[in-house]
């Protein structure tokens, strides 16, 4: 069996190489779901090691976004025993990085990780107009939507799709959370979210309280 | 610069060798300068 | 009053005290255009009305050097099919992520940087490049016009504005160029892609950036050498990184850069974007006199680890200018003063380029401004 904790501290040190070569051998000992879950686990311990270095300051944006693709080329290894027939997605979430706003890699984070933990996510992709969360919501009637931006205008377009769900009826159907660095406490209360976070793992963690 | 899409004044006398040297001297100026415009343009693009 | 003001800035590039601070502080086009009252994207089309439209800056800021520039308009993007600038449709010509170089292709852009640019880059990123011969050729012409005529329109305003209001006759944007790794980064591989390749193929990343250091070295020559005019370079990927891939990635071909314009008699106006309080030793290596633009950072510091060797600029916080009240903005301006103007070398600006006209209070930003220029004296 794969050392958990020797992956762990892999992925902590964005150790490519090796997080990948772990996994291939696991995958290929045809493991079982309740194996793989614990090794995602694993994976996402070690992302949270990865947001605590960059807090400290020992790693910084660009190994952030590193880490980002590190999760993603795991969990596509990880797809086959993942996707197996007992595993039932745990939630939806429609995810998009909303209007005016064209930066994606902390929303894809957050993707990668709530993917792995289980949730089927609809990515709008960026530059997503309230009118295209609205619709989706519609057709998709997911648990979740999640909302990522950067820029300090992104918040009166959460604020906007907030106001348009309402209108459409959808608001009290969805819990709704809000990420990327300018969202705060304030600007989650006067958007009229739900939950907000400036951190993917975080936000992964209040999803699964909510879908439980 | 190992480059087929920049040429320096020698590389083009050199292969212009009908050039005569009286005319040389009031072409270079422009040749060079047009050149340079465009390669300042072409990176211009890409910043 | 453009000859005090030419010495002033002299003073500071040749090591002397001047009379007073001298103030450069810019403004974006964007800004100038919603000062105005007009609207964005016409007025960046149809650029016959900017010289109105900068004339209001002028009259309305005090500065020592003309405090707008612009150098991005759409009318060449939008004949090349550009998808690195895109005019969004509230008018602000915006900077999407994108992939002018594919991983696979790092060998080719080792090899020969510019063929590769012309054969591969340009035509990736400029939708009118990637069509037939002949269609290419046109676009490219057309282009090649509209940036001459856009360039040349900018300079005669600009030139026409420097005699109205008697700004200093020294050039800080004179040459333009980008740090090699920001080059590599910004436009060829992107955020995403250059912060993965130094880890998967670092080896590759390092040969690029070697290999686009001369590139970039030309493109900051000017046509003549003076102390006072200077090759502008922003610089952004550094904060992002850590120490190590810095020293390794970005530092040594940026230091050459800097080094050879300097070389060259030109020296450099960075544009140091974000934080760099880490790098400051690295900083300080650059040759004496280079003058450096701050964003972010502790002044203090800055003025006792690099005040010595070279001139330093920026740190008015621009966000201020929107909370605060005018007296909060006058005592942060008198505290960053009072911090980095000692012993010269020093010249005030803001720390960001303002973008919109939301992004201060006009009376605040009036108010400071007149502050510096009447009380800044040594
Ligand atoms: C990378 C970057 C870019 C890249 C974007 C690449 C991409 N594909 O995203 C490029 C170079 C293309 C770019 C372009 C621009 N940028 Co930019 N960019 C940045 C930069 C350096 C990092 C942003 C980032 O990715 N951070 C890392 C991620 C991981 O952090 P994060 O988003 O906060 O995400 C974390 C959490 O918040 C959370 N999270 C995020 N989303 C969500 C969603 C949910 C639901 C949950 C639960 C959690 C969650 O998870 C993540 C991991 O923990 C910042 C500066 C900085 N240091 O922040 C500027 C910055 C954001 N950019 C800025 C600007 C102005 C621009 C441009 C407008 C510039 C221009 N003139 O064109 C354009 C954007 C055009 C547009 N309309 O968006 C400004 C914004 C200013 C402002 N206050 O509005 C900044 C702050 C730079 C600055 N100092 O001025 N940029």
């Amino acid at each position: 069996m794969l050392d958990l904790q020797a992956l762990t501290k892999a992925v902590g040190d964005l150790n490519e190489q090796q997080v990948l070569a772990m996994l291939k051998e696991f995958v290929a000992t045809n493991p079982g779901n309740e194996e793989t879950v614990a090794v995602v686990n694993a994976c996402q311990q070690g992302m949270a090691i990865v947001g605590e270095l960059f807090d400290q300051k020992e790693y910084f944006v660009g190994d952030l976004i590193f880490a980002g693709e590190l999760l993603s080329s795991a969990i596509d290894i990880l797809k086959p025993v993942l996707g197996g027939e007992s595993t039932v997605t745990v939630g939806k979430i429609v995810l998009g990085t909303v209007e005016g706003d064209l930066h994606d890699i902390g929303k894809n984070i957050f993707k990668n990780m709530a993917e792995a933990a289980g949730f089927e996510v609809i990515d709008l992709g960026i530059d997503v107009p309230a009118a295209t969360f609205v619709e989706k919501v519609k057709e998709i009637k997911p648990e979740i939507v999640g909302m990522s931006g950067v820029l300090t205008l992104a918040l009166d377009s959460m604020k906007k799709t907030v106001d348009e769900l309402k209108t459409a009826g959808l608001r009290d159907g969805v819990k709704v959370i809000i990420g990327g660095n300018p969202v705060t406490e304030e600007a989650c209360r006067v958007i009229g979210a739900d939950a907000f976070t400036t951190n993917a793992a975080e936000g992964v963690k209040i999803c699964q309280g909510w879908v439980k | 610069m190992n480059t087929k899409y920049y040429k320096t004044w020698e590389q083009y006398l050199a292969e212009h060798p009908e050039i005569d040297e009286k005319q040389a001297q009031v072409m270079k100026p422009k040749m060079q300068g047009y050149e340079d415009m465009m390669f300042s343009f072409i990176m211009f693009l890409l910043m | 009053m453009a000859r005090e003001r030419t010495q002033l800035f002299r003073d500071v590039i040749d090591g002397n005290i001047p009379k007073r601070v001298p103030v450069c502080v810019s403004f974006s086009i964007e800004f100038a255009i919603q000062y105005a009252g007009k609207n964005l994207a016409e007025a960046q089309w149809d650029t016959g009305q900017l010289e109105e439209i900068f004339d209001q800056i002028c009259r309305d800021f005090y500065s020592d050097l003309l405090p707008v520039n612009a150098f991005r308009f759409p009318s060449f993007y939008k004949l090349l099919g550009a998808r690195n600038f895109v005019m969004s449709s509230n008018g602000f010509l915006q900077h999407p992520e994108v992939e002018g170089l594919l991983q696979e292709e790092y060998d080719d852009f080792i090899a020969s940087p510019y063929n590769c640019i012309i054969e591969k880059i340009l035509p990736r990123l400029y939708t009118e490049l990637d069509t037939d011969a002949a269609t290419r050729a046109l676009a490219l012409a057309k282009a090649f016009k509209a940036f001459h005529d856009e360039m040349g329109n900018a300079v005669m305003i600009y030139g026409r504005l420097n005699q109205k209001y008697g700004y200093a006759d020294i050039n800080l944007f004179a040459g333009f160029t980008e740090a090699p790794f920001d080059f590599v980064a910004d436009q060829l591989r992107g955020f995403k892609g250059i912060s993965t390749d130094i880890r998967r193929v670092p080896d590759k990343v390092e040969a690029a950036v070697d290999a686009a250091t001369p590139l970039m070295i030309k493109a900051g020559l000017q046509p003549f050498a003076s102390k006072y005019n200077a090759t502008f370079i922003p610089l952004h990927m550094a904060p992002f990184m850590r120490t190590k891939d810095f020293e390794r990635f970005y530092w040594p071909s940026f230091k050459k850069l800097v080094d050879a314009l300097a070389e060259a008699g030109h020296p450099s106006y960075l544009f140091v974007e974000h934080d760099w309080m880490r790098y400051l030793d690295h900083l300080y290596e650059l040759p004496a006199g280079t003058i450096m633009r701050f964003e972010y950072g502790d002044p203090k510091l800055v003025k006792e680890k690099l005040g010595d060797k070279h001139i330093i600029s920026g740190f008015y916080p621009v966000a201020l200018l929107k909370t605060g009240t005018r007296q909060q903005c006058i005592d942060k301006a008198k505290e960053i003063i009072d911090i980095l103007a000692p012993g010269g070398r020093y010249i005030f600006d803001f720390d960001k380029v303002p973008i919109t006209l939301d992004s201060l209070n006009v009376e605040n930003a009036r108010a400071v401004l007149d502050y510096v220029a009447a009380n800044a004296g040594y």
